[in-house]
């Protein structure tokens, strides 16, 4: 990864798509479990891959690049649920509810995935799980970005994950 | 690993990415810098209208002025002004453009890399000193010119120093003479220079425009800036801004800068300028 952000650095363009291929899908995990909704997710997937072109000269130490795009992506998480919040329209609320009653029916016809299973977790939970199940981050690296100290980290996840067994038993149970 | 992380591990490696993220990225940022070189263009334009306008009222009245105290007391005035020799005084004149030079492509001027900055300040601008591409340190005439500003440091930020009173930031009007002179290279001269004689080359202008330019916030006296600068001793004596936060509008009420792109007013964003963590690390 290190190389290729050198490599970029020095101009080399097809040196972004290789570590935008690297990095997607953790990513996108990310802003999934933090903002939800798929419009959304794909707005700041974009904007923050877009801020990372255009500012990849300000990162100062290459082996950082991906807890810095990580926290490109996460700030642009938060500027869209802060304009959410401040725009916030019956559309906006119906679009919210169809998605939980979408979850429920999800969670009822079939398995749940990924997302249902952490979807009864606060934004920092999600957001922390997401993280840790990439196995691409420390819990040291993860309080990091989020600005928490490393314990809390590790109590946080410890306690969601006792959350998503419940969920998940009890769904396990009910499907037979 | 527990039997409950393998679950989840499966799921997530389940998890498909949909098609379209992370496509096109580049075409996108390409797309949205040219709009951004166009809007600051248009603004440029616009501006140097204004300037033109402004320069000729204050020239015709100036010219009555003196016409009118040669009558009086019969003093020969000498309309010979050096703007060199202007340097710190309140009322520069400062030289309009007649055209614009769009030198952002040019891959000789990179944007800094450095991360962090000598000196973080909040300032407000008192005067807008000169333009220059000269430097003195190294004798040459550079490509990128720079605008010195007088500034008054009103909160220091990082950094050891709140004396400095004069500032650099990248860009600026400087004369076709000048300007030719940092095309070193024919093909250069073809390309950004133009036909005119060494006499009117001395009395046109060019502004300059370049990637550090277009990231940075137009100096207007009275305004405050939020400034991010490091100690430049290669080319300029003194401090230079650099990086998206080198010189841009901060609100002191909010703490909100504005966004030279969207003219919006926001929050610094920690990912490319985290304040709390310069301060902390410069306190260890």
């Amino acid at each position: 990864m290190k190389e290729f952000v050198c490599k970029f650095k020095k101009g080399d363009v097809s040196a972004f798509s290789i570590l935008v291929n690297g990095i997607k899908k953790r990513l996108y995990v990310i802003a999934k479990a933090r903002l939800k909704v798929d419009a959304d997710v794909e707005d700041a997937m974009q904007e923050a891959l877009i801020k990372v072109y255009d500012e990849i000269s300000t990162l100062k130490d290459d082996s950082k690049f991906e807890a810095w795009a990580t926290k490109i992506l996460i700030n642009e998480c938060n500027k869209i649920i802060k304009k959410k919040r401040n725009n916030c329209s019956y559309e906006d609320i119906n679009a919210e509810y169809y998605l939980s009653e979408k979850e429920e029916e999800n969670a009822v016809n079939s398995s749940l995935d990924f997302f249902s299973i952490i979807s009864s977790l606060d934004i920092e939970d999600r957001t922390i799980i997401a993280m840790y199940y990439t196995d691409e981050y420390t819990t040291k690296e993860i309080g990091n970005i989020l600005n928490l100290n490393e314990n809390t980290v590790k109590s946080k996840i410890k306690r969601a994950k006792e959350t998503m067994k419940k969920i998940y038993d009890k769904e396990e149970k009910s499907n037979g | 690993m527990d039997e409950f992380d393998k679950i989840m591990k499966k799921k997530y490696n389940e998890i498909n990415v949909p098609d379209g993220i992370g496509k096109n990225i580049i075409e996108e940022a390409r797309k949205r810098k040219l709009k951004k070189r166009n809007n600051v263009l248009k603004l440029v334009a616009s501006l140097s209208i204004v300037l033109i306008l402004t320069s000729v009222i204050y020239f015709t009245t100036t010219k009555k002025n003196s016409t009118k105290l040669e009558q009086e007391s019969s003093i020969i005035a000498n309309d010979n002004i050096n703007q060199k020799d202007n340097v710190g005084n309140e009322n520069v004149v400062l030289p309009v453009a007649s055209r614009v030079v769009n030198l952002s492509n040019d891959s000789e001027l990179q944007l800094y890399s450095e991360f962090k900055p000598d000196v973080i300040s909040i300032v407000e601008l008192d005067n807008i000193l000169e333009y220059t591409n000269y430097s003195k340190i190294q004798n040459v005439y550079l490509l990128e010119p720079v605008t010195k500003l007088k500034v008054s440091v009103i909160k220091l930020i990082m950094g050891g120093v709140n004396n400095f009173s004069n500032i650099y930031i990248k860009g600026g009007i400087i004369s076709e003479y000048d300007f030719e002179k940092s095309l070193n290279s024919v093909s250069k001269k073809e390309t950004y220079g133009v036909k005119m004689s060494e006499e009117e080359k001395k009395n046109s202008y060019v502004e300059v425009v370049t990637k550090n330019s277009l990231m940075q916030a137009k100096p207007e006296v009275g305004k405050t800036y939020l400034v991010c600068l490091r100690k430049d001793d290669y080319n300029f004596e003194g401090y230079l801004s650099f990086g998206t936060y080198g010189f841009v509008e901060y609100d002191m009420e909010t703490g909100m800068v504005k966004n030279v792109e969207t003219g919006e007013w926001e929050e610094i964003d920690k990912s490319i300028l985290d304040l709390d963590s310069l301060k902390s690390e410069e306190n260890n």
